[in-house]
């Protein structure tokens, strides 16, 4: 199938008939309406994603590079960033594993029930954080349904870590399972049974078949879901209870901090979540890249067999 | 080996796909199924690699049960429609991928692989191509590597689902005369499905005219071209422009 060759053809086809006026091609808008489109874009995205990005370390940096340093010396600073890291070290891993598991088991097997499970992969996104927080509570508080058994035995969910890592694993679980349907889908089973056919067990055939196939789009799942995990609010904000140095993440250390006036403090936590988004980014296009890359492959392979 | 279909019947839901199907392949035979699509002959092909399990009905490899053996366990070659290759690893990882798959104790040493995989580029005439990927191959050349990764397995039987379907006419025919050749030479039972009934009557010793979930004629090609059992054989023969030169 070539496209351009007939595309080619159709302009010259068009050209016989059709002689457009000259000076400039048919299908193009005058350029003040460009020039209107582009600056507007240009100002737009400026005035709500560059200047803050921007401010964020403006702010951080007003008082010199001491202070900005300084704010990190804090044990409750320091707290809240290694809470930050344990979450999202638990959050990710399990949601790596769920979200394989679902995405195999919906692009893979027919079963019944599927397109259930399919809306409740969906669920955490329709959802807004504050209420995926306080089903937990819910459940976990001490008013909860299961309170009176959890204080019973000694065991704390809500306003401890355990209800922060929950509430963060249920935010930040579709991210992979959405990247991964639609490219396992797109790759079908044929590979996979002929792993089978060749003797190769199913365990052989995951590892050796199809999480190469799927890296790329599992990578870009991966840190997607771990700048939510670290990045979420909400969610958290009910669950914690807001300990100052036992169950602040580093959004959360961000608003109190800010509340109480202090800003170059504030703002060089909210630069560590500023600069996780860039580098998030950076990745990702990467990622993105590399998709496009082997899936230009694989469509070129299927091209030929049709 | 010797293949045995003894009254298979496979349902999907309400559609009856493989209505008491029995069928024998005979040691070294190549036999063809050859059918409109939905006729049940990718079906049944599935079901003697172990790819799907009939509803009820039995499959034996050399009068012995093998209906619920997985599809490990049957070592049969299997070329896929599509080939199915491997699409990230390099022709040689394709063709090796059934070698180092072997449990620790079976597996062959590292050289061995190696000088099998160079044996099987010789045999499918792709010396040199070791460290292609699929997508840099052609058409005929992906069909090859996948036969060569089907063999490396020293498989019992050989399926080959629509082996040349995707290929352009030209070398379609190439490949045919080849794949007879070394069907031959390696006298290894083999069980193709194909929608072209010149394909079918050309390559196979014999034939297996499928309609609707069931069989309409097992003959020999001249068989089938000269005494067509059914109204639907010789039917589908004519209408398919058949122009046989046996």
């Amino acid at each position: 199938m070539d496209f351009s060759a007939g595309r080619e053809a159709q302009t010259h086809a068009n050209s016989m008939v059709f002689t457009p006026p000259k000076g400039r091609p048919t299908l193009c808008d005058p350029w003040y309406i460009r020039v209107l489109l582009i600056a507007g874009a240009v100002v737009f995205l400026g005035l709500f994603l560059l200047v803050p990005l921007c401010a964020v370390f403006y702010e951080a940096f007003q008082k010199g590079l001491g202070a900005y340093l300084a704010a990190f010396h804090e044990p409750a600073a320091q707290a809240a960033i290694r809470l930050t890291l344990l979450v999202a070290a638990i959050a990710v891993p399990a949601n790596l594993i769920f979200g394989v598991a679902a995405a195999w088991a919906i692009a893979k097997f027919r079963f019944p029930a599927k397109s259930l499970l399919v809306t409740l992969i969906d669920l955490p996104f329709a959802v807004s954080p504050v209420v995926s927080g306080l089903i937990y509570v819910l459940l976990f508080g001490s008013q909860g349904w299961f309170g009176p058994f959890l204080q019973a035995h000694g065991i704390k969910i809500i306003f401890a870590v355990p209800g922060i890592v929950l509430a963060t694993i249920f935010v930040t679980f579709p991210f992979i399972a959405r990247e991964l349907v639609p490219l396992m889908q797109a790759q079908g089973n044929d590979e996979e049974q002929a792993a089978l056919s060749l003797g190769a067990s199913g365990w052989q055939t995951f590892w050796r078949v199809t999480l190469p196939n799927i890296r790329w789009g599992l990578l870009y799942g991966v840190i997607l879901c771990n700048a939510r995990a670290m990045g979420e609010f909400g969610a958290v904000s009910i669950v914690s209870g807001h300990i100052r140095g036992l169950t602040n993440t580093i959004p959360l250390q961000v608003e109190i901090l800010y509340n109480e006036y202090n800003y170059v403090a504030a703002f060089a936590m909210a630069s560590l979540l500023a600069s996780l988004a860039l580098v998030t980014l950076l990745i990702k296009s990467i990622a993105e890249w590399r998709i496009r890359v082997s899936e230009k492959a694989s469509i070129s392979q299927n091209l030929e067999y049709a | 080996m010797k293949i045995e279909a003894k009254q298979l019947i496979r349902r999907f839901g309400d559609y009856l796909a493989l209505d008491r199907v029995s069928l024998e392949v005979e040691d070294g035979e190549l036999v063809a199924l050859l059918g409109p699509s939905g006729s049940g002959k990718t079906t049944l092909l599935r079901l003697v690699a172990g790819l799907d399990y009939p509803d009820s009905g039995s499959v034996l490899f050399q009068g012995r049960d093998a209906t619920l053996l997985r599809i490990q366990q049957r070592r049969v070659g299997f070329v896929f429609q599509h080939y199915a290759l491997f699409r990230h690893m390099t022709v040689f990882k394709n063709i090796a991928f059934g070698l180092e798959v072997l449990p620790f104790g079976r597996r062959p040493a590292r050289s061995l692989i190696r000088s099998r995989v160079q044996e099987l580029l010789r045999l499918v005439q792709l010396e040199g191509f070791e460290n292609r990927l699929p997508a840099q191959l052609s058409g005929g050349q992906r069909q090859r590597i996948a036969l060569a990764r089907a063999l490396a397995i020293e498989p019992r039987i050989l399926l080959l689902d629509e082996p040349f379907g995707a290929l352009d006419a030209k070398v379609r025919h190439e490949l045919r005369g080849w794949l007879r050749t070394l069907q031959q030479k390696l006298k290894i039972t083999t069980l193709f499905v194909t929608h072209d009934q010149e394909e079918a009557l050309e390559l196979a010793d014999r034939v297996v005219v499928m309609n609707n979930a069931r069989i309409e004629q097992i003959g020999t090609p001249t068989e089938i071209a000269t005494e067509p059992a059914t109204p639907f054989v010789a039917d589908f023969l004519r209408k398919s422009g058949a122009s046989v030169s046996l």
